[in-house]
């Protein structure tokens, strides 16, 4: 069988050619991919921007608010302040009463416990007591004005020197007592033996003595030695600038009073046994 | 290749960095400076919120704290009030059955000091000698009483006891009398009875605080006194108070 060319005869003479090959294209660069990244970052920048500037706004606000609030309370302590400082005052003046009654000294007891102490051979002529203050009197005797502190001068006799020591070891007893300063125990002379004396005996002795009450609360809450010398009591309390110091605890007092070394009077025989 | 990548990548760098520097740094700085703001202020109002409250307890006992000065008032006054003084002393005396003789002021002729200029239109009390620096005056009396010395020195007591301080409490019946000193001798117009020369003070509050500082029983002074509704007794009556009596 003979083959038979089908193909037109325009084209019977061209050798058959092999396809032609797709051309691959060529990738040129990451333009794209730069374009992309640069597109991200800013949507990832205003996405910040965004946030950021909200978070200022609501931070604004909650200053806003804040202040407000600060200012709302602050007007409504000013309104009540008025209240919390008569508060103060009323705290200042119960201070300042307290203080005035600690710097008291209770006489009446001191003058109880002195008349049950006193031996009944002994007469009492006169009884002068005071606070020691630094312009104050001296009470007649020369002791007094050596210790700045509650004493009582006592002036009397007794039936004999022995009654005038027994006196003295027993008023040394009374509580709240730490000094017995005797200034003086003498026979009466011949001059003034006629003169008429209260007290038993041949010449019975007159005596004059000190009493002094340093640790009292009293002492401790008056103004201290060396302040301006006033012959009023000038309590602490109402020494202090604001009006409205401590009152000073009793231990306090105490302790100020055991360290400070107070000098003892002349020739004094503190309360010895007779 | 190198060079066409290296320059936009710089610039994209560049653009970053301005970003950041011009825009997202500044706002940081500025939302850190708000949060330390609102912090500052949030701090400034608990502070002032609690001081309010403070406040708030301070005008819930304004009634007590008012009744507390006016009761103190007894003890240490705005003025002399000399007559109640007297009046004091003398129905202590009858008491004591002690015999109230004489009493003399004896701070007379004392000139006010230069600090005691009145501010309320009022001169201090003739007589008062200031004391201390914060306004206060004393009157200084001289009292002189007869009678036994047990009775004497039951008098004393009970002079004391017009101010008496028990732990807190503070009771008050009267002027609160500084006994400074005490001379007692035989009583030579009355045998048999001893007379006694007191030395005492009696302190008066500063006068430019005054007894209540202005203060009236509704509300302290600056500020709008508050109806009282009789229901809830914001008036102060004779009501015990704690501490003062």
């Amino acid at each position: 069988m003979r083959a038979v060319n089908l193909l037109p005869p325009d084209l019977r003479d061209t050798a058959p050619k092999a396809a032609p090959r797709v051309r691959r294209e060529k990738v040129e660069g990451i333009g794209a991919y730069v374009v992309l990244g640069v597109l991200s970052l800013c949507v990832v920048a205003l996405a910040g921007y965004v946030l950021l500037n909200n978070s200022v706004k609501q931070r604004t606000a909650d200053l806003q608010t804040a202040q407000e609030r600060s200012t709302a309370a602050s007007q409504r302590a000013a309104a009540l302040k008025p209240y919390a400082d008569f508060e103060a005052m009323a705290t200042a003046r119960v201070a300042t009463v307290r203080g005035l009654a600690a710097a008291r000294f209770d006489w009446d007891q001191a003058l109880r416990d002195l008349a049950r102490a006193a031996p009944s051979d002994v007469k009492l002529a006169s009884f002068n007591g005071d606070m020691g203050l630094p312009g104050g009197e001296a009470g007649g005797d020369p002791l007094r004005g050596s210790i700045q502190a509650p004493a009582i001068t006592l002036t009397g006799c007794a039936s004999s020197q022995l009654g005038v020591a027994r006196m003295l070891a027993r008023i040394k007893a009374v509580d709240g007592v730490t000094r017995v300063a005797l200034s003086k125990s003498e026979k009466s002379s011949g001059a003034t033996a006629g003169s008429v004396s209260p007290c038993s005996g041949n010449a019975p002795p007159s005596f004059s003595l000190v009493i002094f009450f340093e640790r009292s609360a009293a002492a401790a809450a008056l103004a201290p030695a060396g302040a301006v010398e006033s012959t009023v009591p000038v309590p602490n309390v109402i020494n202090e600038a604001s009006g409205a110091a401590e009152t000073p605890a009793d231990g306090a007092a105490d302790g100020a009073v055991d360290g400070a070394a107070s000098p003892t009077p002349a020739a004094t025989p503190t309360g010895g046994t007779p | 290749m190198n060079t066409k990548l290296l320059i936009p990548a710089v610039g994209v760098v560049v653009l970053v960095a301005a970003f950041y520097f011009m825009v997202f740094a500044p706002k940081r700085e500025e939302v850190a400076k708000l949060d330390a703001d609102i912090a500052t202020q949030q701090a400034a109002a608990v502070q002032s919120e609690q001081l309010a409250a403070s406040y708030e307890r301070a005008k819930a006992n304004y009634r007590e704290n008012y009744t507390t000065i006016a009761r103190l008032g007894k003890a240490v006054p705005a003025d002399d009030d000399v007559r109640s003084l007297i009046v004091q002393m003398d129905s202590a005396a009858k008491r004591s059955k002690v015999t109230f003789r004489a009493v003399t002021l004896a701070g007379a002729g004392v000139a006010p000091a230069a600090g005691q200029a009145p501010s309320t239109g009022l001169a201090p009390a003739p007589g008062a000698v200031p004391v201390g620096s914060a306004g206060f005056s004393a009157m200084p009396f001289s009292f002189s009483f007869s009678g036994s010395f047990f009775r004497l020195s039951d008098f004393f007591g009970r002079l004391e006891r017009f101010v008496t301080v028990e732990n807190n409490r503070i009771d008050v019946t009267g002027r609160l009398l500084l006994l400074g000193s005490i001379a007692v001798t035989a009583d030579t117009g009355d045998l048999g009875k001893l007379e006694a020369k007191v030395g005492a003070a009696t302190y008066i509050v500063p006068p430019t605080q005054g007894l209540t500082g202005g203060a009236s029983p509704l509300a302290p002074a600056g500020t709008t006194p508050v109806t009282p509704d009789p229901a809830a007794g914001t008036v102060p009556t004779t009501a015990t108070i704690r501490g003062v009596r």
